[in-house]
């Protein structure tokens, strides 16, 4: 839940990714992160994009960016 | 600190060892941190199917097998107590109802394994058993036996009915098995029973009425349960993105 909160500001490298939600919710750590990634990639909720730096960035899937595109629209 | 990634298999690995080394060397970890990543790598191996594996294929035998031990034990240990050893008290119920509890406990885990509340549930519930039948016995009001009964009662009651749910036995053999095991019986033999014990008057035939049924009933349900040995695969609901965002 608080990764795609963290994602909606846009893409993240995982490290970011974490500090995010630290911010958001508290201490996570490595492994619970990288479980919840798994399951919201499997579950198709997020992608994984390249990255300039050689890692991946995680964003939320097109459904939900268009989603979020369209939220955004209506609250102007 | 990367060498703890070993722990993880080597699909998952392949996929996340990259970021997962970045991660440590610019947050390290200390001891939470350190047990952290090894839970993932318990969910890791528990769940081949997130990284594209095949998902674990779960199956009923082993706890049918051993709500079926438990049914002979139970029914063993008693016919022994009558028929050879009646001054005898063993182990033999300790560990029959040990294998139940691990029967049922371990199916459930198996198939429903982030329904923690159930396991909780049932061992809260022989937490209570333990705790409120050692009481029936040092008082001596009816109060305390009668507490103690009814515990004894709704435990092994609940016992035989998840495994016999999990054994896939429909709702009316399901009473029927609950009332020729425990409700009637009990029922029949506590105005027989003189005592406690086996070497009480009338303490025999009441154990036999009365807990015998038991044992050939959770027989009946690990043998079902063994046959059933249906393969069921454990896997999280598909989540459609497009459906949920159209849903919002």
């Amino acid at each position: 839940m608080w990764i795609l909160v963290a994602l909606r500001s846009g893409p993240l490298r995982a490290t970011r990714l974490l500090d995010e939600i630290r911010e958001l919710n508290g201490w996570v750590g490595p492994g619970a992160l990288f479980a919840a990634v798994a399951r919201l990639e499997r579950h198709g909720l997020i992608e994984s994009a390249a990255n300039s730096g050689g890692l991946p960035a995680y964003r939320l899937s097109q459904p939900w960016r268009t989603a979020q595109l369209s939220q955004e629209d209506h609250s102007r | 600190m990367s060498r703890l990634l070993r722990l993880y298999p080597a699909a998952w690995r392949e996929r996340y060892d990259a970021e997962f080394i970045a991660m440590l060397q610019e947050r390290p970890v200390g001891v939470t941190g350190t047990v952290d990543i090894a839970g993932g790598a318990i969910d890791a191996h528990l769940h081949p199917e997130l990284i594209g594996g095949a998902p674990h294929l779960w199956t009923h035998r082993l706890p049918g097998l051993m709500a079926t031990a438990a049914g002979l034990i139970w029914s063993w240990y008693y016919l022994r107590i009558v028929l050879a050893a009646p001054e005898e008290w063993g182990y033999g119920v300790f560990i029959a109802m040990l294998l139940m509890l691990t029967a049922v406990l371990g199916d459930y885990l198996a198939a429903y394994a982030r329904r923690i509340g159930l396991t909780v549930a049932a061992l809260i519930a022989a937490a209570v058993l333990a705790g409120v039948q050692p009481l029936s016995v040092i008082g001596d009001g009816m109060l305390n036996f009668a507490l103690g009964a009814a515990a004894a009662l709704l435990f092994s009651g609940g016992m035989l009915t998840l495994a016999a749910l999990r054994a896939g036995i429909g709702a009316g053999v399901r009473w029927l098995l609950i009332a020729g095991s425990l409700l009637v019986p009990v029922t029949v033999a506590i105005p027989v029973m003189g005592g406690f014990g086996p070497t009480d008057p009338g303490g025999v035939p009441a154990m036999v009425v009365a807990i015998l049924p038991y044992g050939i009933a959770w027989t009946i349900v690990g043998l079902r349960m063994t046959l059933r040995g249906s393969r069921t695969i454990h896997d999280a609901p598909t989540i459609d993105p497009a459906s949920e965002v159209a849903a919002a």
